[in-house]
This record gives C-alpha cells, structure tokens and sequence, in this order.
C-alpha cells in the first residue's frame, strides 16, 4: 500500500502538523498565563477539564474491553497504575513492559502449542493426558 | 533547547497508544511543585490542546514547547514528538509483514499496550483530581486510611458536583452516541460557565 514513499510520509506528517501549530502558536502567545482571572473563563475551565476526564474514560474503557483478556494481565494494569500512582517514572513502566510483554508472549506460545500437543497425543491415545498438561503449565512458571 | 527536542524525542518513542499517553508522560517530568506548571495550569493546557483542531498529544506538545522556548521551542517541541515515529512508522510500513508474527515483535505491543492501558487509567485519576474533586487525589492520605495509620485530615480536597455531572454526561454521551467531541467540549464549556455564574 505504498502511496509516494518517504517523501509522502514527511509531507503528510507536515500536513496534519502544520495547520494545528500555527493556531496553537497563536493561542499560547495571546493566553500565556494559563491561569484566567475571569470567574465565567474559569468556570468554563472547570467544564472542559470534567469533559476531557470523561473523554479519557471512554477511551479508557474501550481500550480495557478490546485488550484485557485474563486476570494476569488485568493484574499487571493493576500494578502499573499503583506504580504510576506512587509517582514512578512512566517512561520506565512502559520499557519494562517490553521484556515482560515478550516474556507473556513466549509463554501464552508455549502453553497453545502444548495444549494442541496434548490434545493431538489426546485423540491418538483416545483418553486425556493431564500429566503433561500439569507439567508444561508448571514448568513455565 | 537541545534538552527540550530530546526530551520531546524520548515521548514519542514512548507514547504508544495514542496522544492521551503524554499526560502522564509530562506530569512526571514537568507538572508538581517546583517544577514548570501547577496541575490546575496543565489541566488548562490540556483543555486548549483539546479545543484546538489536531491531534491532542501533538497540541500539548507544542504548547508546552512554545512556553518553553517560544516559537523554537513549540517547533523542536512538535518536530521533536513527530521524528521517531516518522522514522519507525516507516520501518513499520516496509517490515510489518515480515517481522508481525515474530514473538519479540508482539511481546513488545503486548506489553506496551497494557501498561498504556494503566497510564491512561492514570490520566483519567489525574483529571478527576481537576475536575469532580477540588484537587488532586490524596493517595498517601487514603493508603494510611485504609491501614488505620490515623491521617491528618487533607486541606481543600472536596467533590464537585458540577464537575461529577459534566464529566457523567460527557462519558455516556461519547459512549453512546455519536455526538461530535467539539460539540461535547463547546457544551462543557458554556454548562461550566453557568455554573460558575450560580
């Protein structure tokens, strides 16, 4: 699906760039304190910033019910959020999620492919084989 | 100069996720006492950022870099978010079908994707902290509560119902319906100005 190359992804990055940064620049040159004395500006502040928490709760909530599979991974989210409440630096959590996530990705392999194993030797031996079940799950952790 | 671009650099490899993942991103580094913005002051810029038309994430940053450095700065600030993923949305594009299935590949989104799952959750608890609540949420005072540690009682924190009440009908009707988010924003707005008013 190659468009026009390089050049086309620079161009079209200036593109959705471009027109937001000027009216930006001019927004934070004309209102640099960020900080309204006026009590309607600062009322209507109020009732941005409530809106945008709610917009971030429904991306928030989508995000939760398309990705969060199990309990292990509701567990990590979990202990993510107590890390970055406890002021840890984000950029840290997200590269420890690296390894971590490749760990999980190696395991969760592991345990579809024993489990097609298992069910194969299953149906060949025409009875379940929960010994070796038991082992690849235990040898893993 | 070189230290804002860099940094700016270092929240777009980062930021997988969406523009929401620079939130927590900016707090750590430039909201907080002694530091750049107060959190009512980001809330505000964030708010802007939001109204203007563009990507949030990209408006946050060049507002941040232009009070920083002025007009340099909101360019080294933008320039800076946009690079890296430039450069891997590229490498992205000519390896996505070789490298897709390997297990490096999707460990790496696997667990970027939870963990900015948990800062976005984290931005939504810093929001509630400028918005239903009058301030931020005191977790070293309800972590000694719920162990019986007998807290000192926390100055200024309160509930907002007005903002409860924005931010209830924001999130449904955003859910729900197919409401425009300018529209949500504008009503806000003009719901947190009669408020005021009362």
């Amino acid at each position: 699906m190659k468009v026009a190359g390089y050049l086309g992804a620079v161009c079209a990055v200036i593109g959705a760039v471009f027109p937001s940064f000027t009216v930006i620049v001019i927004i934070a040159a004309f209102f640099p304190h960020l900080q309204p004395g006026n009590k309607i500006l600062l009322g209507a502040f109020a009732g941005v910033r409530a809106c945008i928490a709610g917009l971030i709760m429904v991306t928030a909530y989508r995000m939760l019910k398309r990705s969060v599979k199990n309990v292990l991974e509701a567990a990590f989210i979990i202990l993510c959020l107590v890390l970055l409440i406890s002021r840890v630096n984000p950029a840290f959590i997200i590269i420890g999620a690296m390894p971590l996530g490749c760990l999980y990705v190696a395991w969760t392999d592991r345990r579809l492919k024993n489990a097609e194993k298992n069910l194969v030797s299953a149906s060949n031996a025409n009875g379940p084989n929960e010994e070796s079940t038991a082992e690849g799950k235990g040898g893993e952790k | 100069m070189t230290h804002l671009f860099l940094t700016f650099v270092k929240y777009g490899l980062l930021c997988f996720g969406g523009g929401y993942m620079l939130i927590p991103l900016l707090l750590s580094d430039f909201v907080g006492e002694g530091k750049v913005f107060t959190s009512e002051e980001f809330g505000n810029l964030v708010s802007i950022a939001q109204v203007t038309p563009g990507p949030v994430g990209i408006n946050t940053a060049t507002y941040v870099g232009y009070l920083q450095g002025a007009f340099l700065g909101a360019l080294l600030a933008t320039f800076g978010l946009v690079v890296p993923s430039l450069i891997l949305g590229s490498a992205a594009v000519t390896g996505i079908n070789r490298w897709k299935d390997t297990f490096a590949v999707r460990g790496i989104l696997r667990g970027t994707r939870l963990a900015s799952i948990a800062m976005i959750l984290f931005a939504v608890t810093v929001f509630w902290g400028m918005s239903i609540f009058t301030a931020s949420i005191p977790w070293n005072y309800l972590i000694k509560w719920v162990t019986f540690q007998h807290p000192e009682a926390v100055q200024g924190f309160g509930f907002s119902w007005e903002g409860c009440l924005i931010c209830v009908v924001c999130f449904l009707l955003m859910l729900k319906t197919k409401v425009p988010t300018t529209v949500l924003i504008l009503g806000s707005a003009a719901a947190g100005a009669v408020f005021a008013l009362i």
